[in-house]
């Protein structure tokens, strides 16, 4: 801005210099009157034209100002959507079993490389059950479905240390209710950001 | 230590009552086949008892004694109690005409006579039971205490009437424990036998599960997520000392050794959830059961030498037994892909467990541990899980949920009969997960 400030007053301090000139001439004769006219003319459009390009200058550099700032939003969007998606995207199973299927993997990649990006970032992961089954063995199945997802992202070269688990087995069910859709929203793998 | 419990339990009965055998034992009578799954009650009469001499002191027991009794004999399911029109004249065998209780279908006859000794304060009950087929004594007790105890007295004649059956005492005795989210949080209940005199013993405001009772009923053990991971806690129901149970990420079903002061637990410290033998304080003392995948649920016989477990080292979850004595393990369920919730019975001829079958829903199950006589105890009848023994042998209790898809508390004869709610009236939430006191 400074800068911007001294260059107008460059431009004014020539301004009143061309002028003061032309007062100087007063006395002078008409020939030289007009092209001094001619002079004056000519550095009044000198200065029009370079007002004009500073303008164009200001107006670029706010729009790349503006630009970056949206870019910058757009990244914090990102992380935002990356974040709102490792925590909210979990992974599923089958009846009692703690294997992860083709999916399962494909999501825990993703979950690992946000993982690797957010070296801070500890993690909880929590196994769940469907209702069916008995409620004790249910909690062991829960915690071999956690140990299964932290196993696969430590293979994946996430520190072990960054990640616990714990077994809540059929007792915080994401969806109520009985039928094959609602056990299977249930028997799941929950990420938390701790 | 033995001698001491021996002690303390004597004088325990010394304080309220006392009771002794006035006749000869008829203990290998069998009048009844418990175990013919198609069991026919057996029809008992309980006539007005009668006053050996008259005194207003035992006027509420001369009132209700032989309702309560007729109560807790219908409570077992193995027998048929009914009004009779027939007044008893005596109490003693010789005096009693067995002929109009014979023509009117009584297999069975009790009488009681109720006397007030006024010089020690205390109240008399003689308590007779009597085949009336064949016209002979089965079992006859004399009972001494203060006449507010009289319930207590009866409990016991009728707790001694079902050995005869089950070869253990204590039905009438015992308690239930269970959980119900009545609040909004898993927390643990007590109840009597008969689900009367609901009790809440813990104020977790978590998740409360899996109790299992200590032998001498001083302790429950269960699995508690009060510190935001499931750990053991051990709460004494006498006032002293309690233990938390802690290994790693996974401390769970809890389950007492018979006659010790240490328990089976399932940690998950060194590869899959496995079962380990702890003392109270934490101690492992021995590794009970590791294997490949998932190792929980035991469950020991009467003499603590095995112990029934779920393991899910077949591909499937299936009922093992691992023999202490010679360190072996056996596959005991073969039937359907899962079984789990094994419950031993006190008489050591069953287990009783949970299987999922795909046509049959989830129902109650019992086996002998060699493998023969699989019973399906339960059918179509919403979720029926977590069956656990009363101390004599004679019932199951169980969660089912049958009535509007909510669970609650049933109970059934060991056949099967007989499935009814346990708790009258409508406790708010589910209830589920009870243990039977030893």
């Amino acid at each position: 801005m400074k800068k911007y400030f001294s260059r107008f007053l460059l431009i004014a301090l020539i301004c009143v210099i061309g002028l003061s000139f032309g007062c100087a001439s007063k006395t002078a004769d008409v020939d030289e009157g007009v092209q001094q006219e001619q002079a004056a003319e000519d550095d009044n459009a000198k200065a029009e034209a370079e007002k004009k390009a500073e303008e164009e200058r200001l107006k670029a550099e706010e729009l790349a100002r503006q630009e970056k700032l949206e870019q910058q939003k757009k990244e914090e969007q990102r992380i935002k959507e990356a974040l709102r998606k490792f925590s909210d995207v979990n992974v599923y199973f089958g009846f009692d079993s703690s294997e992860l299927s083709e999916e399962a993997r494909a999501i825990l990649e993703e979950k690992a490389a946000w993982l690797s990006e957010n070296i801070d970032a500890a993690i909880s992961i929590e196994g769940h059950c469907d209702e069916r089954g008995t409620t004790e063995y249910n909690l062991a199945l829960g915690e071999r479905r956690a140990e299964s997802v932290k196993s696969f992202l430590v293979a994946l070269g996430i520190d072990g240390s960054r990640i616990s688990t714990i077994s809540y087995g059929e007792e915080r069910p994401a969806v109520e209710g009985s039928g094959d859709d609602v056990w299977s929203k249930n028997r799941r793998a929950e990420f938390v950001i701790e | 230590m033995k001698i001491k419990k021996v002690i303390v339990f004597c004088l325990f009965f010394l304080i309220f009552f006392s009771g002794h055998t006035i006749a000869q034992d008829y203990s290998n009578l069998k009048f009844i086949d418990v175990n013919n799954p198609f069991i026919n009650k057996i029809p008992i009469a309980v006539p007005d008892f009668i006053p050996l001499e008259k005194n207003e002191k035992i006027q509420e027991i001369l009132d209700n004694g032989n309702n309560y009794l007729g109560y807790l004999f219908d409570f077992t399911s193995y027998f048929r109690v009914s009004d009779s029109e027939i007044k008893l004249k005596d109490i003693v065998g010789t005096k009693i005409d067995f002929s109009g209780w014979k023509k009117n279908g009584y297999e069975l006859l009790i009488t009681s006579g109720v006397f007030y000794d006024k010089s020690t304060g205390f109240l008399e009950m003689e308590i007779r039971l009597f085949d009336v087929l064949n016209q002979e004594l089965i079992l006859g007790k004399r009972y001494t205490g203060k006449a507010k105890d009289y319930k207590k007295m009866l409990k016991r004649f009728a707790s001694e009437v079902m050995e005869k059956l089950f070869k253990n005492t204590g039905l009438f005795e015992s308690q239930i424990a269970f959980v119900s989210d009545k609040t909004g949080n898993k927390e643990l209940y007590i109840c009597d036998f008969d689900g009367t005199n609901i009790k809440k013993i813990t104020d977790n405001k978590s998740i409360s599960m899996s109790p299992s009772w200590s032998y001498d009923n001083n302790y429950l053990a269960y699995t508690g997520y009060k510190r935001n991971l499931p750990e053991i806690y051990i709460k004494s129901l006498k006032g002293r000392k309690n233990y938390i149970v802690s290994k790693g990420r996974l401390s769970i079903t809890p389950a007492w050794i018979p006659g010790k002061f240490s328990l089976a637990a399932v940690f998950s410290i060194d590869g899959g959830p496995d079962i380990y033998i702890i003392s109270p304080n934490g101690e492992i003392l021995s590794t009970a059961v590791r294997g490949y995948g998932i190792d929980v649920s035991p469950a020991f016989s009467p003499d603590g030498n095995k112990m029934a477990f779920v393991s899910g080292r077949g591909g499937s979850p299936q009922i093992y037994i691992k023999d202490f004595s010679s360190n072996t393990i056996k596959r005991l369920t073969f039937e359907g892909n899962y079984n789990t919730s094994p419950s031993w019975s006190p008489t050591g001829e069953y287990i009783a467990f949970v299987g999922m079958t795909k046509e049959d829903g989830i129902n109650v199950y019992t086996i002998r541990p060699d493998g023969s006589g699989l019973n399906m105890l339960t059918s179509n009848s919403g979720d029926n899980e977590d069956p656990s023994w009363s101390p004599d042998g004679s019932l199951i209790v169980f969660s089912s949920s049958r009535i509007k898809g909510k669970k609650n508390l049933f109970i059934m004869t060991r056949s099967g009969d007989d499935q009814r709610q346990l708790i009258n009236g409508n406790m708010a939430g589910n209830q589920s997960e009870p243990a039977w006191s030893h």
